[in-house]
């Protein structure tokens, strides 16, 4: 017999979605609304982030420099350049437990704070603008407070005849974090993720050192078309640490870099109409400690080689997004290797993201995305023993797909219901742990809302 | 790949002074500032708009642009925190902007973060701009409205519209350019006015509803190529 509280739960959850759903017209950042006066739609696809429109993308590249910055005062008064973001759901598993009975994805069916967000977000002069989330996020179990997403820029326009050159100067905590398309590693599809939900046991490195790394970058966009930049990252200690706030490299298992690691970036768009393309590509060479609380001695050599390419169809009603990217990384494990972290002393991993978006006004968002994660196996690094201690597999191939569906409540709020289905895991379709799981048994149900003020 | 250490650090200061005359230089250009931060990531530094739902502003007069950009000024701007704006406005007669739900999401907003000087340097700038060449379309079609923009329908008891916005659709100080204009964007301003959501502009809010939606599509594509 069901406890009351489930049974109680469950139409009253179903009875919010549908009010919520149901309400009239919806309509980024909140600070950065403040200062341009802008609904989130102006720079987020269908109102939903983050999925940048073209204007949404210009703003960045121009240094969020746009309406008024934080020392304008005039007789509407000085916009508030803060914002706070939260988000609370709940996560169903296909099998949140494996045949033993041990819990593989914790608190299932149960609602959850999954995080609240300050953010900083403003125009410091025409030419200068800033942008930093700080994030207390749940862990499961724990919480736990560390730097989000850390941008500033400083630009200039120079125009000579009919042309425009921008050329920008750019610090920030993440590769790819100062990007502004929804193809590269932090701002691609899924866009957010329960924690609750598993994802492959490998990533590229170019998407691994959010808040690990600070950087100096200068980028170049002409006539708005071709753009070109080169950055330099570092481990995120001295003059950057204020980005790897909450960040202890001490505790071990972070990406620490040795000196500067370059990464660089280029792409050519056009906008015809309604329809924008981009294609392009970026990549890094980063030089890693194998153990972050110990940097010393010879390190990890990745080197990551991206291409990705977009196609986005604004209508003024129905509005279309296509994404592609494929990064190779090429791994020299000239410090795990000896030290038994590995057992390959080269390998590689490639990473596949396809997807796409449909929105309809600022109302609805429909996503569907397929990922692809593989590269060579390594007993060391992806294995996974039965009780009795035998391998089962030893290969990061997993792949799978997202179905989901945004509901604009209010500008303010949005309600996500993600679906996250795996084809393989760790190699595997059948019997991924040596137990009977099946890789689809670690599909999730994801309902959640955020809400941003 | 190995560079020294303090490359960093050498790079961050010079890079910093490096920009800062440019900066400078470019505080003092309001015009051109405000333009490529503030405009043209929609309307194209020269006024001529690649999204079809967005005006083409190269040529319109800069009296006219001030105009609208008055209007946006004085309409409410959008509330950012609209979910507590629900709550705590309502009930109460808050002022609703009269404008099409377009420019209600970007202008009316964009027209508050910026200052008088701007909004007016703005207008002069895209007024300056050499306006955008026709695009060709259906001749049938544009036959259709070229003969009800210089005629009108006394049937329909539409006027002519060349009486207010000039014989080539150039445009005068009370009535915008519409030579070269995008076609859909004219096809949904005429159903604005059509549903009264433009009450800023009461002739046209009137004559507008007496146009019929396929006389609406041949005007638009007649316009469109000018």
């Amino acid at each position: 017999m069901p406890r009351w509280s489930t049974v109680l739960r469950a139409p009253s959850l179903a009875a919010l979605f549908v009010w919520f759903c149901l309400q009239p017209q919806a309509y980024g950042l909140p600070s950065f609304a403040r200062q341009t006066g802008q609904k989130c739609s102006a720079c987020h696809v269908g109102g939903a982030w983050p999925q940048l429109t073209p204007w949404g993308r210009f703003f960045k590249l121009s240094g969020y420099t746009a309406g008024k910055s934080l020392w304008e005062e005039d007789k509407e008064g000085t916009p508030v350049p803060l914002g706070v973001f939260g988000q609370a759901g709940l996560t169903w598993a296909a099998q949140p437990n494996d045949t033993q009975g041990n819990s593989v994805i914790s608190q299932n069916g149960s609602p959850q704070f999954y995080q609240l967000t300050g953010e900083v977000g403003t125009k410091l002069t025409n030419f200068m603008g800033v942008f930093y989330e700080y994030q207390v996020g749940n862990t499961f179990p724990g919480w736990k407070g560390t730097s989000g997403p850390a941008d500033v820029r400083a630009v200039h326009f120079f125009h000579f005849g009919k042309n425009e050159l921008l050329v920008g100067v750019d610090s920030n905590n993440s590769p790819t974090v100062q990007d502004v398309w929804n193809t590269v590693p932090d701002w691609s599809y899924p866009f957010y993720s329960s924690p609750q939900s598993l994802s492959g046991p490998a990533s590229p490195i170019i998407g691994s050192l959010g808040a690990q790394s600070g950087s100096i970058g200068a980028y170049a966009l002409l006539n708005r078309q071709f753009y070109v930049e080169a950055s330099f990252y570092r481990a995120a200690t001295g003059f950057f640490r204020w980005m790897s706030a909450g960040t202890s490299f001490q505790a071990g298992g972070k990406n620490y870099l040795e000196g500067n690691n370059p990464y660089w970036r280029a792409y050519w768009t056009k906008e015809h109409g309604p329809h924008s393309l981009m294609i392009g590509t970026l990549g890094m060479q980063a030089r890693v400690y194998p153990d972050s609380s110990n940097p010393i001695g010879p390190v990890d050599t990745f080197t990551d080689y991206g291409f990705d390419s977009q196609y986005q169809h604004l209508g003024a009603t129905h509005k279309l997004t296509l994404r592609g990217s494929y990064i190779y990384e090429r791994r020299a494990w000239d410090g795990s290797f000896p030290a038994g972290g590995t057992t390959t002393p080269k390998g590689n991993l490639k990473s596949l993201n396809m997807s796409g978006s449909y929105a309809y006004e600022n109302n609805w968002v429909f996503h569907a995305g397929y990922f692809l994660t593989n590269g060579n196996s390594d007993s060391a690094l992806y294995a996974i023993t039965d009780p009795s201690g035998n391998q089962v597999t030893a290969s990061p191939k997993t792949d799978g797909y997202n179905l989901e569906i945004d509901r604009q409540v209010t500008q303010n709020v949005q309600i996500m219901a993600q679906y996250r289905g795996f084809l393989t895991y760790n190699g595997l379709r059948h019997n991924i742990d040596g137990i009977g799981r099946n890789a689809s048994d670690n599909n999730t149900f994801w309902l959640s809302v955020f809400f941003a003020f | 790949m190995t560079i020294p250490k303090s490359y960093i650090y050498r790079f961050a200061l010079p890079s910093v002074l490096l920009i800062a005359p440019f900066a400078r230089a470019e505080e003092r250009s309001s015009a051109a500032t405000i333009v490529t931060r503030t405009c043209s990531g929609c309307h194209g530094l020269d006024g001529k708009s690649q999204l079809p739902y967005v005006p083409r502003l190269a040529g319109l007069s800069a009296a006219y642009l001030e105009r609208k950009l008055a209007d946006f000024r004085d309409s409410a701007p959008p509330p950012v925190d609209e979910a507590f704006s629900r709550f705590i406005h309502a009930g109460s007669a808050r002022k609703e902007a009269s404008i099409s739900p377009a420019a209600n999401t970007h202008m009316v907003g964009f027209s508050h973060a910026i200052s008088d000087g701007d909004r007016k340097a703005a207008a002069q700038w895209y007024a300056s701009q050499v306006p955008a060449r026709g695009k060709s379309g259906k001749p049938k079609l544009i036959e259709e409205g070229k003969s009800l923009f210089a005629n009108g329908l006394q049937s329909q008891d539409v006027p002519a519209c060349q009486s207010c916005h000039g014989a080539e659709a150039q445009g005068t100080n009370i009535a915008p350019r519409l030579a070269g204009q995008h076609a859909a964007y004219v096809v949904a301003q005429l159903a604005h006015f059509r549903a009264g959501d433009r009450q800023h502009a009461p002739v046209m809010t009137a004559v507008a509803k007496n146009v019929e939606s396929d006389q609406a599509r041949a005007l638009a594509a007649y316009l469109q190529s000018r």
